[in-house]
This record gives C-alpha cells, structure tokens and sequence, in this order.
C-alpha cells in the first residue's frame, strides 16, 4: 500500500518536474509524424513544393533573357559555328520551298502572258517581235520572256494636286475606293515631304511588292501611275513623255472636273491613252 | 441620276484628342481605311456616298488625328477641304472651353469651307446637365451626337452635305 502510494507520488513529482519536456516531446513526435507523412508520401511532397516551384519557374520565365541571355546568344554562336552543314541541311527545304514557291507563281504569270502570244502566232505583234529578232540577233523566244516580265501599267489616278480629290482613274485591274488611295497617296506625301523638311521636292516613288507607284506633279493635277514589274529608266522616261503627250492631247486642270460626268469623261480618255502605253513594247 | 448631280467633296474631323472622331465616321461610313493608319500618319481617308435634295454626293472624309491645339495639327492636310466638323466631348470641358479660339483659327486656314459644330457623347449625359453645360459654356452645337448609340449621326454629315450643295451651286454661278 505504501509502495503503491510512493510510485503515484514519484509519477505525480516526474509529471512535475518534465511536464514542460513532455509537452516538447509530444509536439516533436506530431511534427516527425507530419514530416515524415510529408517526404515519404510522394503527393503530399508535390503539393509541398510545388508553390515554391511554381514561383521559381515564374521568376525564370520573367527574367530569362536577363539572367541567361548572354550564355544563351553565346551557346548559339558557338552551336551555328560548329555546326553550319546541320544548319543549312535544315533550313534547305524551307527557303527551298519559299523559292520555288515564288518561282512557280512567276512562271505561272509569265506563261500566261506568253500563251497569249502564241496563241495568235501571225499578229502583227508576234509577226513585229520576229522581225525584231532577226535584226537584232536576240531569239525570238527570248525578246518573248523579256517582254512577258516587263512593267503593265495596272492603276492610272489623276488626283487633285491640293486638296488630294479624285479627278479620274482607271484601273487595269478593278481595284476598290480609289477615291480613298488617292487621298492616302496624297496624304502620305505630304507627310513624307513635311516629316523629311523636303516641302520643295516632291515625292516621285513609292514602291511595295512588285507595284511601283510612280508620281508624276504637273500644275494642278498629280498622276500616279501603278506599276506592275521590272522598269528601267528607260521605261520611267517614255511614261513621263506619255503623261505629258496626255496633257498635251487633253489639257486639263484640276478644277474643271466639278461632278461625276467630268470624272467620267477623264477616265475615259485615261483609259485610252494608257491602255496604249501597255500594248507598246517598251 | 444625272452625273452632273454627282459631285464629290472633301470633309474632315477636327477636334481634340478622343472627342470621338474615328467613332462618328465609323458609325456613318461602312467601307473603312484600317485605323492603323491615322496612328502612322495621323491621317484615315474614309469615303460614304448618300443622296440629298437631288444629288449624288461622295462625301471624302479625312479623319485627322487630334490634337489639344488646332494649329498643332499638319494643315497640309487641310488643303482643298470644302467643308469641316469641329467634335467637341459634352462631358471635358476642356475640349470646348477654347471654343471660340479654336474656331477663329479654321475660319483663318478654311475661310470658304463650310463647318459644323458636333457635341458628342450625349448619351453620357442627362437633360439637366446638359442645359447647365450649353449655358454654362454658351455653347450651340448645330448636331447633338452618340456615336455610341448613333444618335444624329447621319444627321450630322447629311447637313453638312446640304450646305456642300449649296456651295457647289452658289460657285458653280
């Protein structure tokens, strides 16, 4: 009864003296049992790290070029370097592919301009362009591929040299709102000559693609003339002398087309004359 | 229609900057320039035709790029243009409050082309402010505008063209 007695009272004193130990070791023990649930169950894990990831992955993202950009152009160098057979080899079939795409539409529209030709073989075209070749030594299948890549005139616009309006237009090619290219063309001069401080020259070419918009500034009146194909100096020359044969034939000035039936009666003559342009072999 | 009733004019907006210039002439004109271009340029042609008191008329309309002050802005681009809407925002005073300064200057630069004045953005306003902002400012805009809603918007540009009429007539004589 006593021993009873001395071992409650020397675990009452042990429950005394370690209660503030006893207290940590439990803690100790939840906390190794929640790690260990942590580490060694391979979803938890994941859950775990992944923010801590997710942030990291964020901060790279955001700052790679900063952080890697140099080892990276450098890594580049020294791997286009090492490696330029490797490098052709797989840029080959696509700039390949680019160039005979572009080919084929060239060869495409070229055939179709020389079927043109021979399909009529004793127009007084075809027979003109014989006689040519036999004087000039040149064969005649190749004064025929010249001609078929050379410059077509496809857009006319006479436009209002102040205000930028359209006088008149005709277009080889129906295209739509000429009214509203021509007031950008003209807007877009004035921009260029009053951006570059060239107020007393004029803009005379504006090139996109394979269209050539060549400007022509006469006294009230602005001709711009789309070009389609190679032109030479030559072939800008004979144009000039053509717009000015125009003037010559139809002096007009900006202010006398007043309504459509004016606009009408120039197009009509623009027509004409430049459809003339086009059938003459530059 | 007769051709010699089918005239074309130039027109432009003018105005401070997000007035609601594009958004009138996007509401009116269907056939557009990308607005892309008056961003380069500060400059988008846009071209509507509509028929009015026996005329076919192909309203040209040069949208340029606003600006806080008006001789601030390229007058070349100006050039031959037979009549104007000046586009004020009800609801900024700041885009009126020079009204009459502003107006002076294009009288200055476009004395024969015909002007309109534009209050924009109605919709954003109800009776009662607006009577105390027409006061207020003595303002007396010829067209109560929403580009929004549409509200006289084609009765903006139509009496615009009925005054372009009546120019292309009276110099015609």
């Amino acid at each position: 009864m006593i021993k009873e007695s001395s071992e409650a009272r020397l675990d009452q004193l042990r429950d005394l003296l370690f209660e503030e130990e006893l207290r940590a070791q439990t803690l100790l023990e939840k906390d190794v049992h929640t790690l260990r649930k942590i580490v060694l169950e391979e979803e938890e894990f994941a859950d775990h790290l992944s923010p801590h990831f997710q942030k990291n992955v964020e901060y790279l993202r955001d700052n790679f070029p900063h952080l890697f950009g140099r080892y990276l152009g450098e890594a580049i160098k020294i791997q286009i370097r090492d490696s330029q057979a490797e490098i052709i080899d797989a840029l080959y079939p696509i700039i390949g592919k680019l160039i005979n795409k572009y080919l084929r539409s060239e060869i495409q529209r070229i055939s179709q301009q020389l079927d043109s030709r021979l399909s009529d073989p004793f127009s007084k075209k075809t027979l003109k362009l014989r006689w040519k070749a036999f004087w000039s030594g040149v064969s005649y299948q190749e004064l025929l591929i010249q001609q078929a890549s050379s410059a077509k005139i496809q857009e006319v616009f006479f436009i209002n040299k102040n205000s930028g309006m359209l006088l008149g237009h005709h277009s080889f090619n129906d295209i739509t709102h000429p009214d509203m290219v021509a007031g950008m063309l003209k807007g877009l001069q004035d921009f260029v000559e009053h951006a570059l401080e060239t107020a007393s020259e004029e803009l005379e070419i504006l090139e996109y693609d394979r269209h050539t918009f060549l400007l022509h500034h006469l006294e009230t009146i602005t001709v711009a003339v789309v070009v389609d194909g190679e032109q030479n100096a030559n072939y800008r020359s004979l144009l000039r002398k053509h717009i000015f044969d125009f003037m010559e034939l139809f002096p007009v000035r900006a202010d006398e087309i007043r309504n459509r039936a004016d606009q009408e009666e120039l197009a009509g003559k623009i027509k004409t004359h430049f459809d003339g342009f086009n059938q003459v072999d530059q | 229609m007769d051709s010699t009733k089918w005239i074309s004019k130039k027109i432009a907006l003018l105005g401070n900057h997000a007035v609601g210039k594009t958004s009138l002439i996007s509401r009116f004109v269907e056939n557009k320039f990308p607005e892309g271009y008056l961003t380069t340029i500060g400059l988008k042609v846009d071209k509507k035709t509509i028929s009015v008191d026996g005329y076919n008329i192909d309203l040209v309309i040069w949208d340029i790029a606003g600006q806080e002050n008006l001789a601030n802005i390229p007058h070349y681009y100006l050039n031959g243009c037979s009549g104007y809407i000046y586009v004020v925002d009800l609801t900024r005073p700041s885009t009126y409050e020079n009204l009459r300064s502003q107006t002076l200057l294009l009288k200055g630069i476009l004395p024969e082309a015909e002007a309109l004045l534009a209050g924009n953005k109605r919709d954003l306003l109800n009776e009662e402010e607006l009577k105390i902002i027409l006061e207020d400012f003595n303002i007396q805009p010829d067209e109560l505008t929403s580009a929004k809603t549409g509200e006289n918007v084609e009765e903006l540009f139509l009496q615009l063209a009925r005054k372009l009429i009546h120019q292309h007539e009276s110099q015609g004589t």
